[in-house]
């Protein structure tokens, strides 16, 4: 299917806090209340409208174990959108906050558009940490902020679409240079001259003979 | 530049049955199995030849399930180059480890492939009644087992009594000892690193398996004796030379070698098949495990923390010899080579000056000699010769080597880096028209490692990798790695520590890939990393073994007359330990064979491998996805695993 634009987003935070729920309940509208560790990364792709424009969104999908930490941390770079995920249940992965953000922020473009998702807002009564601190540590490093729920899908198109159009104003903005892929952003093929047409064609893409290995 | 990556369309994905190039059969005598025979269909032609389509589509291995193609393409970003590993650890035996990147942009895809396979081996015996106390009864009584070699029975576990019940024997036979299928697992772990193109790749990690299970099943009377047949024939009839299982084995992995590369040469007519692989197979059978290689991939044992090589790496300059030895002679007239198999027909001894196309030669200078050499005295050496004399140098020493270059920039006539492997049959030397292939060969070097005598412990791991990983990592590096790695998981956090393996080989990976810096891949200690592809499986050794030893220990009396495995197998369950009865598996829902489903109603007497559980049984029908499909279903159960019988 054509598009406009192509994002790439990564999903970052703690282990546990809900990230592969969340990229689940965006592409595939569902929950799956025991989910296999993530290991290295995982990936999901959905097509959303933003001004009458077709935009794919491919979300990386990372661990948050700290066993993974080097590996996902080259995720960083060539993401033009991050989500920072903790979970409202569980103070520590709020308090890990800064770690993260320094680590994406090291790692990544400087253009890239980071928003904080306190997810599991479903379960108000075992909250931890409440809403406004959520919404302090967003204002003061420049986020933007949301509580979503991947159980009940609250919040959740919103999470990622509200960031696609931050990216996609960026753009329209000039900020983000979408010719240089190491942004995040790819153009469409039929915006695109030069990347429209391939053929899966093994000649085109091995070449024949000549210089190997 | 790395970020020019453009997306292709794969748009002819899907229009291949996956699974088609499996079913090619031709099973052993005494083979009874679902696997079709029908080799030619498996094969057929799917377009006529002057449309030559895909033999099979560009894909990535089918262990990492990766559904659709966005995923493919997300693999494929050589910018980011993400480190891929398999959704679902638990359908790889034993968790384990699998990770992959891909290339800085070399080529478009990732050309390194690879495959997993469980496969059994089944075969139907009359095993003899020996003494009233022994398999006949323990299959009545249906519990116990008096810890003899011989009586560990029929109605353990792995032996499968057809009828499954304390019944008479079937009425036509009476005379005869019950008919009971002894089945013997394998695994197989194989990675395939293709160049000039992704076609031989693909094809090997598609089919190579199936040529193995099929060669297997050509020497199963060798790995699953019949104790009567050795009965009769003992006493009369002596072998020239013994045939042990080990070297059925082996001859079964070379033969599926040579087999793959003839398919591919075949295939290349009728298909778009491009490009040629490098192979390195390791191959888990009866306790052991057998290492087959051909390329520079490489196999390494991280044993007690030490790395032990299981491969040799053939590249141009350690094959230096073998090329050049087969090009000299006065003679060249009567030589030619078969285009279609690519053999050299003998007519002047093995000889065969032509192919160098009076543009190279065999001869090997200390240093390269150059036109002002000419008349002067240089270090040589000669086909025939590993140490070095001089010559006096004639204007036809000038023509450029046959082999050059050092390391890993050896080349053959210019332009091939490796010297085995499969495909390569349309390759020629750069801007001439030589052909490379009579240079190269399929044959691997089998190296044999016995698991079941080797004293493990859960950090000895099989490292099989590309050259992607070793071109940076070296063997003892690679070793302290997966040391470290393993040790991030601790035995008592059990719903990680399946993660451990996986975890190795993503740090391997990792090693090498190292991280981009500006614009140049380094690592972590700020060194060139490799530019390209990686593979690496990390196979743990010890579960193999436990469960081996488990499979010998049901199989009780042993189906061979052999001493020494005797010998062995009263060690293993002469001690009074019996493999726990453990109900028979729930197999609703899961296509098995005839046989197997017979099995599941020898009520408490049939004892599955546990491990086996997440596996598929039946794959001698198997097109690798619908052993995905069976995996999947049981997916989530965690294997109990069985007591360590020995």
């Amino acid at each position: 299917m054509s598009y406009a634009y192509l994002f790439k987003y990564i999903i970052i935070g703690d282990t546990g806090v809900g990230k592969s729920c969340l990229l689940l309940q965006f592409t595939d509208k569902r929950f799956q209340p025991v989910h296999d560790l993530t290991i290295g990364v995982e990936f999901g792709a959905r097509m959303i409208t933003i001004d009458n424009k077709q935009i794919k969104l491919q979300i990386w999908d990372t661990a948050g174990q700290e066993a993974f930490r080097s590996i996902t941390r080259s995720y960083y770079r060539g993401a033009a959108g991050a989500l920072l995920v903790y979970d409202i249940t569980r103070r520590e992965t709020f308090n890990h906050l800064t770690q993260w953000l320094e680590d994406a922020r090291q790692h990544s473009n400087s253009n890239m558009v980071i928003m904080l998702i306190g997810n599991k807002s479903d379960l108000d009564s075992r909250r931890e940490v409440k809403r406004e601190e959520g919404e302090a540590f967003a204002r003061e490093h420049g986020l933007v902020f949301m509580e979503t729920s991947a159980k009940t899908a609250s919040n959740v198109e919103e999470a990622f679409i509200n960031t696609a159009r931050e990216i996609y104003e960026k753009i329209q903005e000039g900020v983000f240079d979408v010719h240089n892929e190491a942004n995040g952003i790819k153009i469409g093929p039929q915006h695109s001259p030069g990347g429209a047409g391939l053929t899966n064609n093994q000649g085109a893409a091995g070449g024949q003979g000549g210089g190997c290995c | 530049m790395l970020n020019r990556f453009k997306t292709a369309l794969y748009n002819v994905v899907g229009s291949f049955d996956q699974g088609e190039g499996g079913a090619m059969g031709g099973l052993g005598p005494g083979m009874t199995s679902g696997l079709s025979t029908n080799s030619v269909g498996g094969r057929a032609l799917t377009g006529s030849s002057k449309d030559k389509g895909l033999r099979f589509p560009y894909t990535r291995p089918h262990l990492l399930q990766l559904g659709s193609e966005d995923e493919i393409q997300v693999t494929a970003d050589h910018a980011i180059r993400p480190i891929i590993c398999p959704r679902d650890i638990s359908r790889l035996p034993w968790n384990s480890g699998y990770a992959e990147t891909i290339n800085a942009g070399k080529s478009k895809k990732n050309e390194d492939q690879a495959v997993v396979h469980v496969g059994l081996l089944t075969r139907p015996l009359r095993l003899e009644q020996e003494a009233p106390s022994s398999s006949s009864s323990s299959r009545s009584s249906s519990t116990l087992q008096d810890g003899r070699g011989s009586s560990t029975g029929t109605g353990a576990g792995g032996i499968k009594i057809e009828e499954g019940s304390a019944e008479p024997p079937p009425p036509e036979s009476p005379q005869l000892p019950p008919l009971v299928h002894v089945s013997l697992p394998y695994y197989i772990f194989g990675v395939f690193d293709g160049h000039a193109g992704w076609g031989a790749a693909v094809a090997a990690a598609n089919q190579l398996h199936h040529l193995v299970h099929e060669k297997l099943c050509d020497v199963i009377d060798i790995l699953i004796p019949d104790p009567l047949e050795e009965k009769l024939q003992s006493p009369i009839w002596v072998p020239e030379r013994e045939v042990t299982m080990e070297s059925a084995v082996t001859g079964a992995l070379e033969n599926a070698f040579w087999q793959m590369d003839h398919m591919i040469a075949d295939d290349r007519l009728r298909f778009q098949l491009t490009g040629g692989c490098t192979a390195c197979v390791a191959l888990f059978i009866r306790g052991k495990l057998f290492l087959a290689n051909a390329g520079d991939s490489r196999a390494i044992l991280s044993f007690g923390g030490i790395p032990v090589p299981m491969s040799f790496d053939f590249t141009p300059e350690s094959e230096n010899q073998r090329v050049r030895k087969l090009t000299p002679s006065k003679d060249p007239n009567r030589l030619r080579i078969d285009h279609l198999t690519n053999d050299i027909m003998e007519g002047d001894g093995a000889m065969h000056p032509e192919l160098l196309g009076g543009e190279f030669t065999h001869l090997d200078f200390v240093r390269r000699p150059q036109r002002r050499d000419l008349g002067k005295r240089v270090l040589y050496r000669d086909h025939y010769m590993t140490g070095w004399a001089y010559k006096t140098l004639t204007p036809d020493d000038l023509k450029y080597p046959l082999v050059c270059g050092e390391g890993k920039r050896s080349r053959v006539l210019a332009t091939i880096g490796v010297t085995r492997g499969f495909g390569d049959h349309d390759l020629k030397a750069q801007c001439t028209s030589i052909p490379i292939k009579p240079f190269l060969t399929p044959e691997p070097e089998v190296r044999v490692l016995d698991v079941e005598a080797a004293e493990l412990t859960d950090g000895d791991v099989l490292v099989l990798a590309t050259d992607g990983l070793w071109d940076i990592t070296s063997n003892d590096r690679a070793v302290s790695m997966v040391g470290k790695s393993l040790s991030h998981f601790l035995p008592d956090h059990h719903d990680k520590h399946k993660y451990r393996y996986t975890s190795a080989a993503q740090d391997l990976v990792m090693g090498s890939r190292g991280k981009l810096k500006e614009r140049n891949w380094r690592t972590s200690d700020d060194k060139h990393a490799t530019i390209d592809d990686i593979t690496v499986f990390v196979v743990p050794l010890l579960p193999y073994q436990e469960e081996h030893r488990a499979w010998k220990a049901r199989q009780g009396r042993p189906p061979k007359g052999k001493e020494a495995f005797m010998k062995e197998t009263v060690q293993a369950s002469g001690n009074g330990l019996v493999p726990p009865v453990v109900p028979p598996r729930d197999r609703d829902g899961l296509e098995c064979s005839p046989i197997e489903k017979n099995s599941t109603q020898d009520g408490p007497t049939t004892w599955q491998p546990p491990s086996m559980e997440a596996f598929d049984l039946h794959t001698q029908e198997d097109h690798f996805k619908s052993e995905m499909d069976t995996a999947q279903k049981q997916r989530g159960e965690e294997p109990a695993r069985g007591p360590d019988t020995a």
